[in-house]
């Protein structure tokens, strides 16, 4: 991995946002439904987003992606 | 995955319903559900002057937005509950969503009635400040409304909401509670107003999708003093349920309001006039006017404890 820029490697990674906290996926992509089982979120108390637009759970996301998880209840 | 309705790019699936839907036609759906709701339990009539509670949490704004859309003639009233810089921040939140939509918005302020906010009324007297904080809440509301001839008072009472009040009334068996729980709880008296629950058959993540499509920006603070309440735990319980079993949440609740009849035949407690505001209740004092007045019964112990050590 000598000469490999981080910036790059933040890019290519998937970014999380779970209420004001980040997080990184070190994958090339991954199904909503499968990142909320990652995450331990049941989906029937979250909805994802990729730039401000609403994901159902069959939807991919990819590297370089960042995707934001809003909760229906804060602070659980 | 494909909206079930236009074959466009579905943009939410919601399981409970076996159905995926795109933006434009969720939305509707959500309107029409409300209005379905609504008809269905016969909440308002058109024309009707309705007051909308508004917190600025997503569920009175979604409702607020949803009524107006219907054509309803709302109006908003917000109650700062005097909560070091959350009441603030609510308050600002509903501020600019009304004055957006150029909605006349009514405000109370809790601690310019009782000289103080919630928590240090509920410090002051040793009591649970989310109990304290509900009872004044729906107090004022109904005291609002009424004296400014609003006929019905509307609340964002989710699906979730109701489901965790019902599985909470179950678990204890507060067959009292269960007799009265329903979308829509008519005036029995002039000094009640109907009160109603028109998103009572919209789930909790349904009203947030609503939200970010229609780009509402609702307060989503958590209040410092709700964590740990029993509900989020009975709302956990139940979207547990509907994970596993799509569909169980509008089950649990809808077959409750079938059979509601069950409980009917219990003898409701005698209302009479609080003998200090003339406000409905079952005590000879409203729950109200007695923390105020143990409020400022406190308060002047206090005094005299201070001009007594002062002497």
């Amino acid at each position: 991995m000598t000469g490999c820029n981080p910036r790059v490697m933040m890019c290519l990674m998937i970014l999380v946002i779970i209420e004001g906290r980040e997080q990184q996926l070190d994958k090339k992509r991954i199904r909503i439904k499968t990142l909320l089982k990652r995450l331990h979120i049941n989906p029937e108390t979250a909805l994802a987003l990729r730039r401000g637009e609403l994901l159902p759970e069959d939807e991919e996301i990819v590297e370089g992606d960042t995707c934001v998880i809003r909760r229906t209840v804060a602070g659980r | 995955m494909k909206c079930k309705q236009c074959e466009k790019k579905a943009v939410i699936r919601l399981r409970a319903h076996h159905i995926s839907l795109c933006r434009e036609d969720f939305l509707a759906f959500v309107l029409n559900r409300v209005q379905r709701t609504i008809d269905k339990y016969k909440i308002f009539v058109p024309g009707e002057r309705v007051l909308v509670a508004v917190s600025g949490g997503k569920d009175s704004l979604a409702l607020f937005d949803i009524l107006q859309r219907l054509g309803y003639a709302v109006e908003g009233l917000h109650i700062d509950m005097g909560i070091d810089g959350f009441s603030q921040r609510a308050r600002n939140v509903v501020e600019d969503f009304l004055a957006k939509r150029d909605a006349p918005l009514h405000l109370h302020a809790l601690g310019e009635e009782a000289g103080a906010g919630v928590p240090e009324i509920a410090s002051q007297l040793q009591r649970p400040p989310c109990s304290l904080c509900g009872m004044m809440r729906r107090y004022v509301m109904n005291r609002f409304a009424r004296e400014k001839g609003f006929t019905a008072l509307a609340t964002g009472h989710n699906l979730d909401d109701e489901g965790a009040t019902l599985l909470g009334n179950v678990t204890s068996w507060q067959i009292g509670y269960l007799a009265r729980q329903s979308p829509l709880l008519p005036s029995t008296h002039p000094k009640l107003v109907t009160k109603a629950k028109p998103l009572a058959l919209l789930a909790e993540r349904e009203v947030l999708a609503y939200c970010l499509l229609r780009g509402i920006e609702f307060h989503e603070e958590q209040c410092p003093h709700s964590k740990g309440a029993t509900s989020r735990n009975h709302k956990e319980v139940l979207n547990l349920l509907e994970y596993y079993s799509p569909g169980s949440k509008i089950r649990f609740y809808q077959e409750f309001l079938k059979n509601q009849r069950i409980f009917s035949a219990i003898e409701s407690h005698a209302l009479q006039e609080c003998s200090v505001c003339g406000s409905l209740t079952t005590r000879e004092t409203c729950q109200f006017c007695t923390v105020l007045g143990k409020l400022r019964g406190s308060s002047r112990a206090a005094s005299d404890r201070i001009g007594a050590s002062k002497g």
